[in-house]
């Protein structure tokens, strides 16, 4: 039982250090190539375009609207693909749907509403650019953090006896380190954590997870991009012995079309809850098993 | 009932030529004397072009159309010819003055000082606009 255990404990600290890792030597390997930038007047400009947008499939970018910008967030999910034509890969399955509103304060701080279908989650989230790469990589990356509070509205017999308001409450943050390598390509690394004041029984309130995504643009408006999340189940971090409910990994992975006004991204992915905490804490989806869905995001800046 | 046909035929042909006549040459630009003179601060190079191409393709191809002849999706909609990027005309302009216009704008050419935040971008642009040189 116990070897069992450090077998497993090992096993979660590789994935988390190889990640980590490929990570450091993309980055190491991206301020290389770009040593021999220009050295002239737009030097010390910040860059533009690492993402198209604050929103990659399931994940924050380091992107946010221009200051007095308002963007118009549609997000849909279908239901998994695994029914083949009798619900038309999940088309016709039962569906979930975020809608939201972020505005952008200053060039650098925005914040922002939504409400998604499953669980009635009222969300207020707020996105903060601390650092912006530069051309010459004086400062070799963006860094941003994200920050969001979700209030199920549901009735509140879902909440059992003791009910508190409390209850209904979830955080989500997280730090957001995002490096475009050429016009071509850029890379993001996101640690975040997640905490919910009441969850389903046996359910942990508290999850560290990773994030990795990228975007490779295929021609000037098109891109192709994936996204991966990683919670980590980790034994000493574990509140319950059993690790019978530990939430699953996520792949994303789709095509993005950027115009002045619009934003769009179809891609598959293996969450289906949109809002990020319920994402990664309650994920049932496995890669290996192919539980994929269709999704898509569609952003209107005015 | 052949009459009232080509009654009908030349009056969809007119409320459509009224239509087209509508869209009126853009008046000639005052361009104030310190873009007159500003010079392109970025070479012409291989990689501002291609850089310029991305910012075009994403801001500008909607309007001026894939080959900057005026002829994108959404000219039609416009009172006023987006122009015809091709033509001797626009290419004697300095790049101060193509600075000026596709950055600053006016009227129904909008404003892109902050959807086309990076200055490097903003000239990337110019410098694409003059491979559409016939």
């Amino acid at each position: 039982m116990r070897t069992e255990y450090i077998n497993k404990k090992a096993k979660n600290i590789s994935i988390f250090e190889s990640i980590t890792g490929l990570f450091v030597i993309l980055l190491i390997l991206g301020s290389s190539l770009n040593v021999n930038a220009q050295t002239d007047e737009f030097a010390n400009e910040p860059v533009s375009g690492t993402f198209e947008s604050g929103l990659l499939a399931e994940t924050q970018t380091v992107a946010t609207p221009f200051a007095g910008e308002f963007e118009l967030h549609i997000q849909h999910r279908f239901g998994l693909i695994e029914n083949g034509l009798e619900d038309v890969f999940g088309i016709y399955a039962t569906s979930n749907i975020r809608m939201g509103l972020n505005y952008g304060i200053t060039e650098k701080f925005m914040i922002g509403y939504g409400y998604t279908k499953e669980f009635k989650l009222q969300e207020f989230h707020g996105k903060y650019r601390v650092l912006t790469q530069t051309e010459s990589n004086s400062i070799p990356v963006s860094v941003a953090v994200y920050g969001n509070l979700a209030i199920n509205s549901q009735d509140k017999s879902v909440f059992g006896n003791d009910y508190k308001f409390s209850d209904r409450l979830s955080y989500f943050s997280q730090l957001l380190v995002a490096h475009k390598f050429n016009d071509n390509f850029s890379l993001q690394f996101g640690p975040s954590f997640t905490h919910f004041n009441k969850t389903d029984t046996l359910v942990e309130h508290d999850k560290v997870a990773l994030s990795l995504a990228g975007r490779a643009k295929v021609s000037p408006s098109m891109s192709l991009f994936f996204e991966y999340d990683q919670p980590l189940n980790i034994d000493d971090m574990r509140e319950f012995a059993s690790d019978e409910n530990d939430p699953e990994a996520n792949l994303s992975f789709g095509i993005e079309i950027g115009t002045s006004t619009h934003v769009f991204q179809v891609f598959m992915s293996n969450y289906e809850g949109i809002t990020p905490q319920r994402n990664i804490l309650y994920n049932k989806n496995k890669i290996g098993d192919g539980d994929f869905l269709v999704g898509f995001n569609i952003l209107v800046r005015f | 009932m052949k009459t009232f046909k080509i009654f009908i035929l030349v009056a969809i042909a007119l409320v459509g030529f009224s239509f087209t006549i509508q869209q009126k040459k853009a008046t000639p630009w005052e361009i104030p004397a310190e873009y007159k003179k500003m010079e392109n601060p970025l070479a012409n190079d291989k990689a501002s072009v291609n850089k310029g191409k991305m910012v075009y393709m994403k801001h500008c191809r909607s309007c001026h159309g894939n080959k900057g002849l005026g002829d994108g999706p959404k000219a039609a909609r416009l009172k006023t010819f987006p122009g015809d990027f091709s033509s001797a005309e626009f290419q004697a302009h300095g790049d101060g003055e193509l600075f000026y216009k596709s950055i600053i704008g006016r009227d129904e050419m909008p404003n892109y000082e902050k959807k086309i935040p990076s200055k490097k971008d903003q000239w990337a642009v110019i410098n694409y606009l003059r491979t559409f040189k016939k």
